[in-house]
């Protein structure tokens, strides 16, 4: 049993009048402190399994377990509470929030979570110097360019400390100079001890993960070791 | 055309946007709308109400009956009428007697409401009126009744044995006396021998000429006339009085006219901002203003014009059915009014404020059309992630308290929005507080008549005789009890000053004058040309000691007087002008008196003051018994009386309109909110992702709406402070001038925190329920 556990997830939309099916039957197991890449092309129900996972919406039928937790069965309050200690989310378009800035886009998840104040501030500078961006924490996001508010973003999603890590296609509006900085952030994440999964579309990207799930039209079609490398920095 | 109809699609799709603005469009139109055609129908009926009792003009005095004839030659002059207009006494009922002939009564009697019997058919009957607004004793004669009228004839009383066959409501005088109408040719004959006490003339023409040519008539035929007065729909005291009790509705729900165009404008606007990309889009594929202004501006001016067009339809029934049921209820005058006249549903007015709506509307939309049209395309195009919008850097470098400042740094971000609910809460907290300082200028009024050494009478006592009043001044001097008084004679000149539907002149004529009227300021009128001014009048008019004020008479003529000294009246109801006899003469061109009944009003201040009502049933029963003498008291304690009702009324009506009103500010800001939280979806879904519970979130909501209400104050003490000095100018003919009396404190009143709580409520209900409704995964994937 991993971490994570996925077991006979499916998942069912209404659009308009029509019912698509974004997930069949998908389970799959992601142990404590691993790198998984999930992949597949646009519409295979990778950003539905991520959405599952974090809570943020709950399978039609299925399970999902995280820590022992089993979040398809809390109520959206007790999810909302049980993420807001357990996962950190990378989007992507970053959903920085415009009217904080940078450091306080971090400081907002460490007030959330309840971490005592007096260590906010000097953690938060901690983590924007760890992606690279001490010197812009007063910037607003509209002031930093799209990779910065990525990194921002990641810096924010472990700013509390979560074991878990969630990123939707977090490079999937960057050069490819930040894709590989953001991945790599990922994986200095990953390296600290954090299960980290992230959702691409890129293939070469997804290889740097330590294990590779595709998924097509809402089902498993392949599990492959990935070709990452373990690094020495830690968040 | 694709964009026309893209616009329609807008409308279809957006039904939450739709909705409320074209029910907040609606209730703008309708509400002032329902009232205005009220209004105007009540004053048409009242004119006519008037037109039938007095005719276009109607004069009384000694009246030659030769002068019938001549009147009827007079170019412009319809019909003539003639008839005894006097008093009598019925047992010890005092009563109005009209005296007339058939002819005279089939040709102007045509509004009446029998309650009880039937009308009169000859002679030796009368019909006993009950008159609205009824304040006398309740005995009244029954039809079957054989009665002794005494009436007064300014000779001889004469006793009429008559027969009551009817009892009616209504009739044509306003006034807390019965009315008895006798129908008596020989009566006419016999009592007045060649006079005629009042003469009805129906014009056609200007009036005003008519009435003054009449009485240079009347006069070369050595007759002489005491009061006339001119019925012009314009100048209308009983008129000009609807106009301002209606006022003082309509002014409150005005406001409302003002919340479709801040809905259009702040709902546009955050459609604007959420859709910048897409105006980004349309600019660089080379759409201009016009193409802007289709996708962005037509949308609310179609909602608007469907709710501003079912306003324009349904303003004419509402009127009626509010009219049916709260204006005319049991009232059997306005019943008969009603079937006389009928209602006309004055489709211009409904029209007129249909267009004032959707002009303002369209005026709020062009708001966002501006900000959309101002979009850089390639700033706009450019950004990723949630949109931004410029907001100050205040307490950045705090670490506590993130998300409130979040919360409030949005409020300044999204400016449009924090207007749009600034607006409507700070006009909604004005209304409510202007009631209560309203209010509270009523119980200054309560107070200061509570207050023996500010108003040292006890009763006023108004008392009218056929003789001279020496007689009766002489009686008061004997009488131990009474302390001080001050006898005056009154007149009523209508329309004199501009607004004001009467002012009461008051010549004295024994006594001491600062029994009635303490002077505040300057000195009592000696000469001819000076006159006092009630400290109302005063406020409501600017003027100061020294100050010039012009009167207008019912000829037109005007009259200058200097203002020589400003009076605590115990209430400004009629504005009393203290002046002396011969300026009273002067303007009103009679001698008090003359060919009519003497009516003198004596301000009466006892000895003891722990036994006034004792006393004043004795001051009552002594001057009836002294002469001819009808006597009405009104106590000190019936005024206060009178005062605390006021203030009762002014504060239920203002937390009835509140209260209305809360649930179209309620309307307007959960709206807003609402599509704020639709537009920012993707931001809330963040949060969500984040770990901010639903609750969380709408508190959030719920603390800018705070912050809101806090922001709202200010404006609303000045918002409030304008209704009331508005509702003030409007009262003014119905209830005397209330000075506004109140600050801040006025805000923290039941009154005003009552609606306040209601809209808060309905706006958090509304905002929970579209918080649990967002779809956050979908808020998430939606490019």
């Amino acid at each position: 049993m991993g971490f994570v556990e996925v077991r006979d997830v499916w998942k069912d939309y209404v659009v308009g009048r029509v019912r698509v099916t974004a997930l069949r039957g998908v389970s799959l197991d992601v142990d404590a402190g691993e790198f998984l890449a999930v992949t597949g092309p646009s519409g295979s129900g990778k950003s539905t399994l991520i959405y599952l996972i974090s809570g943020l919406d709950v399978p039609t039928r299925g399970l999902i377990r995280v820590g022992g937790v089993e979040v398809s069965r809390l109520d959206q309050a007790s999810r909302a509470s049980w993420r807001r200690r357990n996962v950190g989310i990378v989007f992507q378009f970053f959903h920085l929030i415009p009217t904080l800035t940078a450091l306080e886009n971090v400081l907002l998840t460490m007030e959330l979570a309840g971490i005592p104040a007096g260590k906010r501030v000097e953690r938060a500078l901690e983590l924007l110097e760890f992606v690279g961006l001490r010197d812009k924490a007063d910037r607003y996001p509209w002031e930093l360019s799209g990779g910065e508010q990525q990194r921002v973003a990641i810096a924010r999603a472990i700013a509390h400390n979560p074991p878990l890590i969630l990123a939707d296609e977090p490079t999937a509006n960057l050069d490819y100079e930040n894709k590989l900085r953001i991945v790599e952030l990922l994986r200095e994440i990953s390296n600290s001890g954090k299960t980290v999964v992230f959702a691409t579309h890129d293939v070469e990207l997804a290889r740097k993960a330590d294990r590779v799930i595709r998924l097509r039209d809402g089902v498993v079609v392949g599990s492959e070791g990935g070709g990452g490398a373990p690094s020495k920095i830690s968040p | 055309m694709l964009l026309v109809r893209s616009a329609l699609r807008v409308v279809v799709w957006k039904r939450l946007e739709t909705l409320a603005l074209i029910l907040v469009t609606m209730a703008a139109v309708v509400a002032p709308a329902s009232l205005a055609i009220i209004k105007s129908n009540l004053e048409y009926q009242i004119y006519e109400l008037f037109r039938d009792v007095s005719g276009d003009v109607m004069l009384t005095g000694r009246i030659p009956s030769e002068a019938l004839t001549a009147l009827k030659g007079l170019e412009g002059v319809g019909s003539v009428n003639g008839m005894i207009l006097t008093f009598g006494l019925l047992g010890e009922e005092r009563v109005l007697v009209g005296v007339m002939g058939h002819e005279t009564f089939d040709s102007f009697v045509k509004l009446y409401v029998i309650r009880e019997g039937r009308f009169i058919s000859g002679p030796g009957e009368a019909v006993v009126y009950r008159a609205m607004f009824v304040r006398g004793p309740e005995e009244m004669p029954r039809v079957g009744d054989e009665v002794d009228l005494v009436v007064v004839t300014g000779q001889e009383p004469v006793l009429l044995k008559l027969r009551v066959v009817g009892l009616a409501t209504g009739y044509n005088h306003i006034g807390p006396t019965p009315f008895m109408v006798v129908i008596d040719e020989e009566l006419l004959g016999r009592v007045m021998n060649y006079t005629i006490t009042a003469v009805r003339l129906e014009v056609v023409g200007d009036p005003r000429g008519v009435a003054g040519e009449a009485r240079y008539v009347i006069e070369s035929l050595g007759g002489s006339v005491s009061w006339h007065v001119v019925n012009v729909r314009e100048e209308n005291p009983v008129v000009l009085i609807v106009e301002s009790a209606m006022s003082v509705m309509t002014l409150p729900v005005l406001i409302f006219i003002a919340m479709a165009p801040v809905l259009s404008a702040s709902l546009g606007l955050a459609t604007v901002v959420r859709d910048s990309r897409n105006v980004a889009v349309m600019k660089a594929m080379g759409c201009g203003l016009w193409e802007l202004f289709l996708a962005y501006t037509l949308p609310w001016v179609l909602r608007a014009a469907f709710g501003a067009l079912l306003g324009f339809i349904l303003s004419p029934f509402i009127a009626r059915w509010l009219y049916l049921n709260y204006f005319v209820a049991e009232e059997d005058l306005s019943r008969a009014l009603y079937e006389r006249f009928g209602f006309n549903p004055y489709w211009g007015t409904s029209a007129y404020y249909a267009l004032l709506v959707l002009g303002l509307t369209l005026l709020g939309s062009l708001i966002p059309l501006a900000v959309a049209y101002r979009v850089n395309v390639v700033n706009v195009i450019a950004m990723v992630g949630l949109h931004a919008h410029p907001t100050p850097k205040a307490g950045w470098s705090m670490s506590r308290l993130v998300v409130l400042r979040m919360w409030i740094r949005d409020m300044v971000a999204r400016w449009w929005k924090t207007v749009g609910l600034v607006v409507p809460l700070s006009l909604l907290i004005g209304l409510g507080s202007s009631g209560v300082m309203l209010s509270n200028g009523v119980g200054e009024w309560v107070k200061a008549v509570e207050d023996r050494s500010s108003t040292p009478f006890d009763a006023i006592l108004t008392i009218s005789t056929v003789e001279s009043p020496e007689r009766l001044l002489e009686l008061l001097d004997k009488l131990g009890y009474v302390k001080r008084y001050f006898a005056s004679t009154p007149y009523s000149l209508a329309s004199a000053i501009e607004g004001l539907t009467f002012v009461e002149l008051r010549a004295p004529v024994k006594g001491d004058p600062s029994v009635e009227f303490p002077l505040i300021q300057g000195r009592y009128p000696v000469g001819r040309g000076e006159v006092t001014v009630s400290h109302g009048l005063a406020s409501y008019r600017g003027l100061r000691v020294g100050d010039v004020l012009e009167l207008r008479d019912t000829f037109g003529r005007v009259h200058k007087l200097e203002v020589v000294g400003i009076t605590r009246a115990y209430h400004d109801r009629g504005f009393q002008l203290l002046l002396t006899q011969d300026s009273l003469v002067e303007i009103t061109g009679y001698r008090p008196g003359l060919g009519r009944a003497f009516t003198v009003k004596v301000a009466v201040e006892l000895e003891d003051p722990h036994r006034v009502e004792e006393l004043l049933e004795r001051l009552k029963s002594d001057v009836e018994r002294a002469g001819p003498y009808g006597v009405e008291v009104i106590s000190r304690s019936s005024i206060s009386e009178t005062f605390k009702a006021y203030s009762t009324m002014v504060t239920s009506i203002a937390t009835i309109l509140s209260i209305l009103a809360s649930v179209v500010v309620a309307v307007v800001a959960a709206s807003i909110i609402v599509s704020d939280i639709s537009a920012r979806a993707r931001e809330i879904a963040v949060l969500s992702s984040l770990g901010l519970q639903s609750r969380q979130l709408v508190l959030g909501f719920a603390a800018q709406l705070l912050i809101a209400v806090i922001a709202a104050i200010p404006v609303a003490y000045i918002t409030s402070k304008i209704i009331a000095g508005m509702l003030a100018e409007r009262t003014v003919n119905f209830a005397g001038y209330i000075e506004p009396v109140g600050g801040l404190e006025t805000i923290a009143t039941a009154t005003t925190i009552t609606p306040l709580l209601i809209t808060m409520i309905i706006v958090v209900l509304a905002t929970t329920l579209t918080v649990r409704r967002l779809d956050l995964v979908r808020a998430l994937s939606d490019i």
